[in-house]
């Protein structure tokens, strides 16, 4: 089983303490930091006005000389706060030695596979505006690892079906921007006794989802208090606003 | 796409009702609380029937005891809006298991003034409640 989905019951930071701890699991919880946050990443420097090829060169450069060599990790264990912010400053001063001469040119050992042609299409839109490009990114990916969470616990808990319902009826059709299918479409196809019992199990996964979503969003912040700000400004940047 | 993810920190805001809220607006498209939609003169007796069937199941499978006691307490609701709307029963429940539902409802004074009513009126109602509609037994007592 890949990483991501071992440590799909984790938030980032369960997964930065780990990573930062020493412990067996370090290494992998490193990776799976790495692999939530690297799409993030590209979109700054792409917006930033980096060539395709200068960006993924880019991007991998921070990712091995800041993320794996743990600097950004401990350094964001010791200031908490919002790991976005600080994840985008990291970046951003990055390219600033990077653009002084500063790095290292040859980097060996530690790196990651990343398949930046996925990634191209999502963040060219996005090219005017590094802050931007950077957050929308970010939050696509909170909801994607909410996804992969809620998946997760569901399945642990023999409710396979709900998220399929739930996939099928809510997550396909917004990614898609696509007209839902019906209740007793999914009842049938599903071979369910009623639309009743469909809306159960979608119901059951929404709460999952959401659940799952709003643990994500509070592991990025430090005081409680900033959640509904935070919410706010993930759902605009969802909106494209 | 934030605005087809609303919902889900109406889980934050309203703990115990976010879940009872989506459920409902699976089953009626367009609405976005239980209560208003279980007392609409606009929800249909198919529809009554969906949310009954689908509350009944919630009030053992709620995630939280809050959640499980508003599917409880909609789940008599159903019931009753459709004894008072529709003049019709939709469960199996002996009448006087029915009576004392609806009386506990109507007396309950941390649920919303318009569930206390309906349950009220319902209570009215049952006497003359004509025999089960079929399709729509529930032999589970309360």
């Amino acid at each position: 089983m890949p990483a991501d989905q071992r440590h799909a019951s984790h938030t980032n930071w369960d997964l930065i303490r780990d990573a930062v701890s020493g412990s067996e699991s370090a290494s992998t919880s490193l990776e799976v930091v790495v692999r939530r946050s690297w799409t993030s990443i590209y979109a700054l420097i792409r917006a930033s006005g980096r060539n395709p090829t200068d960006a993924a060169d880019l991007t991998q450069g921070f990712v091995t000389d800041i993320f794996l060599s743990r600097r950004l990790l401990e350094s964001a264990e010791e200031k908490r706060g919002r790991f976005r912010t600080l994840l985008q400053s990291a970046v951003r001063n990055y390219l600033t030695d990077v653009h002084r001469g500063q790095t290292a040119k040859k980097r060996g050992g530690n790196s990651i596979d990343c398949d930046f042609s996925k990634v191209e299409p999502l963040v060219a839109d996005h090219s005017h505006d590094p802050s931007r490009a950077f957050s929308t990114r970010w939050a696509a990916c909170l909801v994607r690892a909410a996804a992969e969470r809620a998946k997760t616990l569901l399945h642990e808990s023999n409710n396979a079906l709900a998220w399929t319902l739930f996939e099928e009826r809510f997550l396909k059709p917004a990614f898609a921007n696509e007209d839902r299918p019906s209740l007793a479409a999914l009842a049938k196809q599903y071979s369910l006794r009623s639309k009743g019992e469909a809306a159960l199990h979608v119901t059951r996964a929404k709460r999952k989802f959401a659940e799952a979503l709003l643990l994500e969003v509070t592991s990025t912040i430090e005081d409680p208090r900033d959640l509904q700000e935070e919410v706010r400004e993930l759902l605009m940047l969802l909106d494209g606003r | 796409m934030g605005d087809s993810l609303r919902w889900a920190f109406e889980l934050e805001t309203k703990p115990s009702e976010a879940t009872a809220n989506w459920l409902v607006g699976e089953i009626i498209p367009g609405s976005h609380d239980a209560i208003t939609a279980v007392l609409a003169p606009t929800t249909s007796l198919e529809q009554l029937v969906e949310l009954k069937n689908a509350f009944k199941s919630m009030r053992v499978s709620g995630a939280t005891v809050g959640e499980r006691r508003l599917a409880a307490q909609l789940y008599a609701a159903t019931i009753a809006t459709a004894v008072v709307r529709w003049n019709a029963r939709i469960s199996s429940q002996p009448t006087l298991a029915l009576f004392d539902a609806f009386t506990a409802l109507s007396q309950d004074s941390d649920i919303p003034e318009a569930l206390r009513d309906i349950a009220e009126l319902a209570v009215e109602g049952l006497p003359v409640l004509p025999p089960l509609v079929r399709g729509n037994e529930d032999d589970e007592s309360r």
